[in-house]
Parts: structure tokens; C-alpha cells; sequence
């Protein structure tokens, strides 16, 4: 592994899910002028952006070039990430992807269907090109890493985020008023699709112990672990979320050995209880919207309270070094994974003092 | 006007000048809603044609249908939406019912030579394709009698320029929901004053912030749709 202190983060984090031990990462890693752990050769670049994110081998090269020349302090995990945007999961449904440097579009293919009940139902295809795409990232990815680094379980999504993309956000909204029957049953396919690819994704990226990574928001766990959400949520009634997301967010959490939902928006707060109430869902992380407070900011202590007094861990983004002390002052050290964005080892440094009295 | 509070008084003056007044956000007394009022703020588009024609029916002119049917009834939308008493769901289903009202009045107007009074153009900026917040703002603007020409997503500044020059609309609606896409939020602005119109211009959507469209140098920012329609007729009304 190319983390030294592996031993002691794998510690961590198995407290941290135990609403224990406190994780100090990094969204990525520092990355420094030279190869620090092997001699790699950058890959020489694409022509298309459509390759730079298809090719498996380039995929494998860049993120093997990258952490080779990375270092991984406190908790920051080294990761490959194997993401086709946030959101792949739709793609096997059929959506088409459009890509951009930062991100990928999902469009729809059934926005039009005036009468989607009539389709069929929506099934993992393990020969769809889309997943086919998937698997060779995952297997190149793995080739490489060989136990230096984890390979992340690109990010799925799941539930009302991928039915919007295949049905349009605007559609969906006025088919929840509609058809909401037909809602919970392609939420309920969806979830089982997300089992079905998440199960072979596990089985290309797991670790010897069994243990995984998931590419975004930095999480390793024993077992299966994943990152969770519903961003769509913002636009609907808590009553609508109890009604169609619930039922499918408890049973993949469930499911999953480890479980972190990504709360993403003052908008999605409004559903916080229900999701409190969630038993099987391990852990919470905030996305405070761009233009106002970030994750480290006192206004959202009382959110963080909430969340660990009911048991969950949380895990708070985007904070910056002024925010260190008063946060963990405020919420404790237990169950708390901090994302800071390292520019520079003295930073690194700077941290491991401001946190000494927390960090076991 | 039995039955209606006034909630903004803006434009009536316009009423007898071959013009869809504006500004006229009219809250219904809830125990005195005309059924057509009813079917938009529930959202029942099915039920609309025929409200419609009732009223038609009835001796209502299509303008007053307008005015005192369907502004009114997305006014109600408007207010409770901001309430957290429905949410985008809803919202859409009202704006479907307008627009099924809409579908049959608006010929109706534009035969006897009424226009709106206001135009805006509106539009997500270029490199993102996010379009519901646009929308659904679209659709309150319409919901307050303004004319609306929507360019859709991922738009140029160019095509905005185009869009101005074409229509000649008193307002111009900027949306994005990217933090990423929000620096072409300030390059289409610059566009537009760059190539001389000084039209007023509204932004918003998730990571806009008051604080960034003063930045950019927009006339107004708008954190939801509901509150659109009440800040552009302020602005383009002022």
C-alpha cells in the first residue's frame, strides 16, 4: 500500500463508522512534483475527451501516474477513481451521456413516453456497451493498483436521481402527482439493477480482507460500502420523500455493510428526520450549496449535533483550518470525518497540531 | 373585482391600452375561488378547456379570464410554494393547467391586436443543461403576463444577443445551476452590455448568491421562481 500508516486510517475509519474515532481526509490527495512511490511515466493524452474517459487503460495509466506522484497523510485515502459522472447507473438504462471536462449529462430516453407503464421493466444488461465500458475501467484499474492503492466503486447513483434521468426532472416531478405507482415500482427495479452492478463492481475492486472503497467522498469500510443520495429531493415534499425514497434508501442501506448519505443543499435538509430514522444508514455527509457557509462554518454545528445524537456519523466537507478547532470544540471528535482540502504538507502539518487533542 | 385582494398594484392604467396589463398579483379570498382559479392552483389541467370555455361562455372577455382566472390562481401557487406548502410537483402541475388555458386565449388576444405589455427573454447559460429552475421561472413570469421567449439550455451569449435583438424584451433571465457554469453567467452579461443593450437583467439558481449577481453586475437576483415573478415586474415596473 502505498499509504504508510494504512494500519492506523483502516483503525480509524472502522471507529469512525462506529461512531467512534474522528478521520481527518482530503477530497483527493496532495499531489507533489515527483514520483514519490514508483518511477511513472505520465500517459500520453487522448485525443477525444469521449477516450479520456472511455479507455480503460488510459483511465488506469492516469490514476497510476497521479497517486504514484501523491502523498497520503492522516486519513487521505489513495483512490483511482473509476467514475463515468455521477450517475452511471442511468447509462445502463439506456440514458445517453454527454460528456464535459467537469462533469457528464445524463439525457433522457423515456421523457416522452406517454404511457411508461407500458415499458418494460427496467433490468441489468451485464452485456450493455455502457457496462461493458464500466467493467474494462474497473479491471484496468485493478490490474494496476495491485494492492498500492484502492480502486473506487464509481459513483451509481440511485433511486429518483437516476429515474430523473432517464424520465427528465421536469416529467418525473408531475409523474409523482400522476402515476406514483409507477414511481415505486421502476424505484424498486432501480434498486435492484444498483444491486446487480454493484455486486460485480465489488467483486472486480475488493480488496484481499474483503474490504472497499468508494470513489466519491473518500470512504473505505469492511465489506460493501457505498456513498447514497437523492439530490432530486430538493425539488419534492418530505411526504414524497417518506413515500418513494425511503422504502429504496433503507433497503440498499441494508444491504450495504456501510452506508453514507450525501445530504446536498439547504433544500434537502427538510428531509433530514426521515432520514434519521433510516436504522440501517451508517452515516451522513453535507453539501452546503455554493455562495453561502461552507461544511466548517458554526451555522451548521446544530446539524451535525442532530445527526450524531442520533447515532450517525457525519462527514463534513470543504473545511477550512480556522474551522478546525471551534467544530470539534463544538461536535466532538466521535463519529466526524473531516474533508480538507490540502494545498501543501505544511498544511498537512499545521492540521495534524490543530487536531492532536482528538485524534486517537 | 369581488372577492380579490390586491396584493401589488402595478400597470392598471394599461388595461385600456391594447395591452395585457401586468403586475397584477392578485390573491383570491379562498372561500370565493371561481373554479377555472381552483383548477390551476390544484393543477387539474384536464378540467381547464372547458372552465375556460364556461367563462367565455358567461360574457368574460379572454383578458379578463387571464386576469382574474389564471394570474390570480398562480399568484396563490406562488405564495404557497414560497410557504413550503407545495413544492416544484405542484408547481408544474399549476403551470400546466395555465398553459392548457393559455393554449386557448392567447389566439384569442393576439387576433383582436392585444399583446402583452412585457417581454423577457430567458435562458440556462452556456455549458449547462440544467432547465427546470428556468422553467418553472418561465412559467410564473407567464403567470404574471409576460411574454415569454425561452432559448432553452446551454445557451451562447451570443444567442442571448440575437434573442435581444430580435425581440426586444424589457427583461432577460440568466440561469445556472453549476458552480462552474456560473462564470458564464458574468461572460453572457458582459456580452449583452458589450454589444449595447442595457436591458434589465435577472439572475439565478442554486450557487448564485445576492452577493454574485451584484458582482456581475445584474439588475436583480431571484432565489426561487415564485419570488421571479414579483422581483422582475418591481424591475422592469419599478
Amino acid at each position: 500500500m502505498w499509504k504508510s500508516n494504512w494500519a492506523e486510517t483502516r483503525r480509524r475509519f472502522v471507529k469512525w463508522w462506529n461512531r467512534e474515532g474522528l478521520l481527518v481526509g482530503m477530497w483527493g490527495a496532495p499531489e507533489t512534483a515527483n514520483c514519490i512511490h514508483e518511477n511513472v511515466s505520465a500517459p500520453a493524452k487522448l485525443a477525444t475527451l469521449v477516450e479520456r474517459y472511455c479507455n480503460g487503460a488510459f483511465r488506469a495509466a492516469e490514476n497510476h501516474f497521479r497517486l504514484s506522484r501523491s502523498i497520503f497523510p492522516l486519513d487521505v485515502l489513495p483512490t483511482a477513481g473509476a467514475d463515468l459522472g455521477p450517475g452511471s447507473l442511468a447509462l445502463y438504462l439506456g440514458s445517453r451521456p454527454d460528456f464535459a471536462e467537469d462533469t457528464v449529462w445524463f439525457h433522457p430516453c423515456i421523457e416522452t413516453e406517454e404511457e411508461p407503464e407500458k415499458l418494460s421493466p427496467l433490468k441489468f444488461d451485464p452485456n450493455h456497451p455502457w457496462w461493458k465500458i464500466t467493467e474494462e475501467i474497473l479491471r484496468q484499474g485493478a490490474a494496476a493498483a495491485r494492492g498500492k492503492y484502492f480502486v473506487g466503486c464509481p459513483d451509481l447513483v440511485e433511486n429518483m436521481d437516476v429515474l430523473s434521468s432517464l424520465r427528465g426532472a421536469q416529467t418525473l416531478c408531475m409523474d409523482m402527482i400522476e402515476r406514483p405507482g409507477w414511481i415505486e415500482q421502476k424505484i424498486a427495479e432501480i434498486n435492484e439493477v444498483w444491486f446487480a452492478a454493484y455486486d460485480r463492481i465489488y467483486e472486480l475492486i475488493k480488496l484481499e480482507d474483503g474490504s472497499s472503497a468508494f470513489g466519491a467522498f473518500y470512504i473505505w469500510g469492511p465489506g460493501k460500502v457505498a456513498k447514497v443520495q437523492c439530490d432530486a429531493s430538493a425539488m419534492f415534499s418530505p411526504q414524497m420523500y417518506r413515500r418513494f425514497v425511503v422504502p429504496a434508501l433503507t433497503k440498499q442501506c441494508a444491504w450495504l455493510d456501510h452506508s453514507l448519505y450525501h445530504l446536498d443543499g439547504t433544500q434537502a435538509v427538510q428531509h433530514l428526520d426521515a432520514l434519521l430514522e433510516i436504522g440501517p444508514l451508517d452515516a451522513i455527509e453535507w453539501t452546503p450549496q455554493a455562495g453561502i457557509e461552507t461544511g466548517g462554518h458554526q451555522r451548521w454545528h446544530e446539524l451535525y449535533r442532530r445527526i450524531l445524537a442520533a447515532g450517525k456519523s457525519v462527514q463534513i466537507v470543504n473545511v477550512e483550518l480556522h474551522e478546525i478547532v471551534p467544530l470539534l470544540d463544538a461536535i466532538g471528535g466521535k463519529g466526524v470525518y473531516l474533508l480538507i482540502q490540502f494545498k501543501d504538507e505544511r498544511e498537512v502539518e499545521q492540521v495534524s497540531k490543530l487536531v492532536k487533542g482528538y485524534y486517537e | 373585482m369581488r372577492g380579490w385582494l390586491v396584493h401589488r398594484q402595478w400597470g392598471f392604467a394599461n388595461i385600456c391600452n391594447n395591452h395585457w396589463p401586468v403586475g397584477l398579483l392578485l390573491i383570491p379570498n379562498m372561500n370565493d375561488t371561481h373554479p377555472l382559479t381552483e383548477a390551476v392552483i390544484a393543477g387539474r389541467h384536464k378540467a381547464v378547456p372547458e372552465l375556460v370555455q364556461q367563462c367565455l361562455a358567461a360574457g368574460e372577455k379572454p383578458l379578463e379570464v387571464i386576469e382574474q382566472r389564471l394570474v390570480a390562481g398562480m399568484a396563490v401557487v406562488g405564495e404557497k410554494f414560497k410557504r413550503n406548502e407545495i413544492f416544484v410537483p405542484e408547481m408544474l402541475m399549476s403551470a400546466r393547467a395555465m398553459k392548457e388555458a393559455l393554449k386557448i386565449l392567447e389566439p384569442m388576444l393576439t387576433a383582436s391586436g392585444v399583446k402583452p405589455e412585457y417581454t423577457a427573454v430567458i435562458g440556462t447559460v452556456q455549458g449547462d443543461l440544467h432547465d427546470i429552475g428556468k422553467n418553472l421561472v418561465g412559467m410564473m413570469w407567464k403567470g404574471a403576463n409576460i411574454a415569454v421567449v425561452d432559448l432553452g439550455a446551454n445557451v451562447p451569449p451570443a444567442k442571448f444577443i440575437e434573442a435581444l435583438q430580435r425581440h426586444q424584451p424589457q427583461l432577460l433571465g440568466l440561469s445556472a445551476l453549476l458552480t462552474t457554469t456560473m462564470p458564464a453567467m458574468r461572460e453572457t452579461i458582459k456580452a449583452v452590455r458589450g454589444a449595447g443593450f442595457s436591458t434589465k437583467i435577472m439572475v439565478g439558481g442554486a450557487p448564485v448568491s445576492p452577493h454574485f449577481a451584484k458582482e456581475i453586475e445584474a439588475d436583480a437576483y431571484s432565489p426561487d421562481a415564485a419570488t421571479a415573478a414579483e422581483t422582475a415586474l418591481a424591475l422592469i415596473n419599478p
